[in-house]
């Protein structure tokens, strides 16, 4: 087995339409590579595909840099440029999810107005939630679920527990790292409520513990959904990764992630 | 002292059997009344299908009290069949109930009639869904029901209990997108399972069926990705590799198929209702490192405060959003839709698995009272301004005279002359039907104003005196048996055929209401597929009988086997056989038996046991001998696969498990007080009636040529001590 940190000669693919996922604002970069020079790491070979994290998502098209085994990912030989740098984000979406436990009929709310949010939201359809809820201030970039903005903090937190009606179960996701955002979300919590901070924070964030955590029996995960956090997900549960490359092999939804990434 | 109650048991339990059904309807209908008052709670009329017993449905009518508090009265539109359960629950199948009666259905959409105390969550006039049974109108707990939005078509919301069962199966799946997703078992629920499963984004969806009778609707829009049948082979169910499986089939093998479709790893929920063992499994399972989770709809709690436990409410609100919003379809998984007047009709077919429909609904919305039933009407062939048919009369003892004063008493038939060896007696009966008495046979043949003979003499005359009849262009009327030997049989049919006369026999039992009305009852389906034949007729006739002391012309030629050919066979039980022939439209194909002449001063049979194959597979028995004292036994039972029938006596008695003439399924029904009917009589009219119109008569030469044919086989198979097949009519 190699080492995680040896490195990996890579050279930076050049893919037109995607660059390195600039449109993932707060996801973090990353690119397109294929194996230079592995420098007698068996699992890994000339010409193969990987994305690639570090200097590789710094690198010019065409670049040659050297990378860290841990931050190369082999996506599925089968599946062309476009669906292999999909794969990240997607990944990132689908296991916050599934750490989260969303299951068909449960309320998911996305807060934030990226092209991941826009992900995120997508997936919690694909999880049957019901319905998808983006707080966000512009119009989401997913059409198929209900729009709250957190221009009214009062109204939006009445809004949301309005479309909670009596569902059972409750799970949210937070891209903004908006304090203001993050504290509708804890209000609007019910009890056994679920959510996941996942943006990067821009500001100082107050949280009554006992009162939205403790009382309501909430479970908060903090881990950053950024591309960083992808990689070590996707090489530890290799069935991720395996639905992940399933769902962006067919047309109509590979489509819609890269319609929902604005890509 | 003992309470009202016990006294009215008491009187009850000494009633005859036959006629407490009304006794406790009156019973019933009374202390439910006077509940009404008491309670203050209003009287429903309804209607309910209810299985009486094993195959047996029915729509009866019944009676509650309207709702208590909590409970919500629905009129019922559309109520959804749970084919397998329900087909389970009526073949008995282990592990169902195997009690009856019993009320089935638990899926449909009904409109709300009223309100018990404290029911708010509805309104009168609203649509409801939720475990209606197949009822007209039923009273529900309203924490079973949820309301049903105006985007929600009726045929959609009816699979509401359907639909509970399989969501449940796909919440304990937890599938999570781009997962792999079997479902093995194509049936109502696998359909629904397919759909439901497609919510939660697979990367596919395999639908795994017995056979392809149901891949088009499993692979239609919203449903399956493809298909794979078992006849597809091992491989092709292990190539499948699937995260989840989703078993609803229930079949035996069920478990042993689902966890072939398993990858490594995988989980199967078990939602079918499988109640067969199944030793293979656990090998497959521990192979293939398979977790198994049970799905039962009991599981669903009322009222839970645990995380993450839906509620039925909270299911059924889903289920309900999720059809206003189009993301569930289901209305076009109907196949058939019944009225439940006719469910004793479908579920018979449900049962003897005709047709393979997927989701079958019955509609309360436009129930029509069942068309009276349509009695076949016996042909009758209308002559209108008949001349009556002009006849002699050959042979005047017992029988011949009976035969002469029946038909003198039809209008179609007219007595022109007796003849009978024994001058006196033809003069009596030549005076009793104001006809003149012929000298000799030929003369009557020379009678220009005869057109037809009846001959009731001894059986071997029959031949020549048929053949001369024949030649002077005279039709004939034959007393059974047709003849004595296949080859006089044949001998008269092929003369009256050359000389272009009518021919006849006299089967007349088969004119008798009850008998006729056996016939209508076998036609209607009331026995369904003849399946077994049972004739018991015993008698005693003392010896004087065989010497002729019951005739007016005494003669001992019934003791004489080449007079008579036959005893008890051809004197009596070929009615019998005819009759049975006759109700049935069936005839013996092979024989063996037994005969003997055990206590009569004759040559002939006195007792005989016969085991017959007919010509469809039925298997019969015939018993009988004249020399059993103790009084007369005639019973005949004639069985099929939907019911029995009994003639004794003068009655007839049917079981069935159909709805026939509108009469309740599942007991016996005895049919009495038959009209009185000279049947000799009806027999000389239809005989006359088809001469004038140039048509066949209604018992043909066939009929006589079979029946013969039937008995001369039983002589030869206990002669010849095997079974042997029964001829064929060869003058087609």
């Amino acid at each position: 087995m190699t080492d995680s940190r040896a490195p990996l000669a890579v050279r930076v693919t050049p893919v037109e339409t995607m660059g390195r996922c600039r449109a993932t604002s707060g996801f973090g970069d990353y690119a397109l590579a294929r194996v230079v020079d592995a420098h007698g790491a068996s699992e890994w070979r000339p010409g193969m595909r990987v994305l690639a994290l570090g200097d590789a998502a710094q690198a010019a098209p065409g670049q040659v840099v050297s990378v860290a085994a841990a931050d190369c990912l082999p996506p599925p030989e089968h599946l062309d440029d476009g669906a292999a740098l999909a794969l990240p984000p997607l990944l990132a979406a689908l296991g916050a999810w599934q750490d989260l436990q969303l299951e068909l009929g449960e309320v998911a709310v996305v807060s934030g107005d990226t092209p991941f949010a826009a992900l995120l939201a997508l997936t919690a359809h694909w999880h049957g939630a019901l319905p998808v809820v983006t707080l966000a201030a512009a119009a989401p970039g997913f059409a198929g679920g209900e729009w709250v903005s957190p221009h009214d903090p009062r109204e939006a937190h009445s809004r949301i527990q309005s479309l909670q009606q009596d569902k059972p179960g409750f799970a949210a996701i937070d891209v903004s790292g908006s304090a203001l955002v993050a504290d509708i979300l804890f209000q609007a919590l019910p009890r056994w409520g679920r959510l996941h901070l996942g943006g990067a924070p821009s500001e100082a964030l107050t949280v009554d513990f006992y009162r939205d955590v403790h009382v309501k029996g909430a479970r908060v995960f903090t881990r950053a959904l950024d591309a960083r956090s992808v990689w070590p997900t996707a090489v530890a549960a290799p069935d991720l990764l395996r639905r992940a490359a399933r769902l962006i092999e067919s047309t109509s939804r590979q489509n819609a992630v890269l319609e929902a990434l604005a890509w | 002292m003992a309470s009202l109650e016990e006294h009215l048991r008491r009187l009850y339990l000494r009633v005859p059997e036959e006629k407490r059904p009304p006794l406790k309807r009156a019973y019933h209908g009374t202390r439910l009344r006077a509940e009404s008052l008491l309670r203050q709670r209003s009287l429903v009329a309804s209607e309910r299908i209810t299985f009486l017993d094993f195959e047996i449905a029915f729509l009866e009518p019944f009676e509650f009290l309207g709702p208590a508090p909590g409970q919500v009265l629905v009129d019922n539109l559309l109520t959804v069949v749970s084919p397998g359960t329900e087909r389970n629950v009526l073949i008995g199948l282990p592990g169902t109930r195997r009690r009856f009666p019993s009320q089935p259905g638990y899926s449909g959409v009904g409109v709300v009639r009223a309100l018990g105390a404290g029911v708010t969550a509805f309104r009168v006039g609203e649509r409801v869904a939720g475990g209606l049974p197949h009822m007209a109108a039923v009273n529900m707990q309203a924490d079973m029901l949820t309301s049903v939005p105006a985007a929600v078509s009726d045929e959609d919301a009816a699979f509401i209990g359907m639909v509970l069962i399989a969501q449940l199966g796909i919440r304990k799946a937890a599938i999570l997108p781009g997962e792999r997703v079997a479902v093995v078992g194509q049936g109502l629920l696998g359909q629904l399972s397919n759909r439901l499963a497609r919510l939660l984004s697979p990367a596919e969806i395999i639908a795994v069926g017995a056979g392809r009778s149901r891949q088009s609707h499993a692979l239609a829009a919203g449903g399956a990705d493809r298909y794979v049948a078992l006849s597809d082979g091992a491989q092709a169910l292990a190539d499948i590799g699937a995260d989840v499986v989703i078993e609803i089939a229930g079949t035996a093998d069920s478990m042993t198929t689902a966890l072939r479709c398993a990858a490594p790893g995988g989980r199967v929920i078990v939602v079918g209702s499988t109640r067969s063992l199944d030793h293979a499994w656990l090998e497959l399972a521990r192979r293939q490192r398979v977790t198994i989770v049970g799905a039962h709809v009991s599981l669903l709690p009322f009222d839970d405060g645990t995380p993450r436990r839906w509620t039925l409410a909270q299911e059924y609100g889903l289920m309900m959003q999720l059809m206003a919003r189009e993301r569930l379809k289901v209305a076009d998984l109907i196949t058939a839709r019944w009225e439940p007047a006719d469910c004793n009709t479908f579920y018979d077919e449900l049962v003897h698995g005709k047709g393979k429909p997927v989701g079958i609904v019955f509609d309360w919305r436009h129930r029509s009272r069942p068309a009276p039933p349509v009695v076949p009407a016996t042909p009758i062939i209308e002559v209108s301004n008949m001349e009556p048919l002009k006849i002699a009369i050959v042979g005047a003892g017992a029988i011949g005279s009976h035969n002469a004063r029946s038909a003198a008493r039809m209008s179609e038939a007219r007595i022109v002359g007796v003849f009978d060896a024994n001058p006196r007696v033809a003069q009596e009966v030549a005076s009793g039907v104001s006809a003149q008495a012929y000298a000799s046979y030929e003369q009557a043949l020379a009678d220009p104003s005869v057109e037809a003979v009846l001959l009731s003499v001894p059986h071997h005359l029959h031949r020549d005196m048929t053949l001369a009849a024949a030649a002077a262009g005279k039709h004939v009327m034959l007393e059974k048996p047709f003849a004595n030997t296949m080859e006089e049989a044949d001998a008269i049919v092929s003369a009256c055929r050359e000389h272009g006369v009518a021919l006849t026999v006299n089967f007349s039992f088969r004119y008798l209401p009850r008998i006729r009305a056996a016939r209508e009852l076998v036609a209607q389906g009331a026995l369904g597929d003849i399946t077994g034949i049972e004739l018991s007729t015993h008698s005693y006739r003392e010896f004087g009988y065989w010497y002729g002391a019951r005739s007016n012309s005494p003669d001992d030629w019934r003791t004489s086997r080449e007079k008579a050919g036959a005893g008890f066979l051809f004197m009596n039980l070929c009615h019998v056989i005819d009759y049975v022939y006759f109700i049935t439209g069936l005839k013996a194909a092979r024989t063996y038996a037994e005969y003997a002449t055990l206590g009569s001063p004759t040559e002939v049979e006195d007792s005989v046991s016969i085991s017959c194959r007919m010509d469809n597979g039925a298997i019969g028995t015939i018993c009988g001998t004249t020399i059993r004292r103790g009084g007369n036994v005639a019973e005949d039972r004639i069985w099929g696969t939907h019911g029995s029938l009994r003639l004794d006596g003068d009655d007839l008695h049917v079981y069935s498990s159909r709805v026939i003439d509108g009469r309740k399924p599942g007991r016996w029904h005895r049919l009495t007080k038959f009209p009185t009917v000279n049947w000799t009589g009806e027999w000389v009219r239809g005989f006359a009636q088809a001469v004038r119109a140039g048509a066949p008569p209604p018992i043909t030469p066939q009929d006589g040529w079979d029946n013969l044919a039937f008995i001369t086989t039983v002589l030869r198979a206990m002669d010849e001590q095997r079974a042997l097949p029964v001829p064929r009519y060869p003058h087609d």
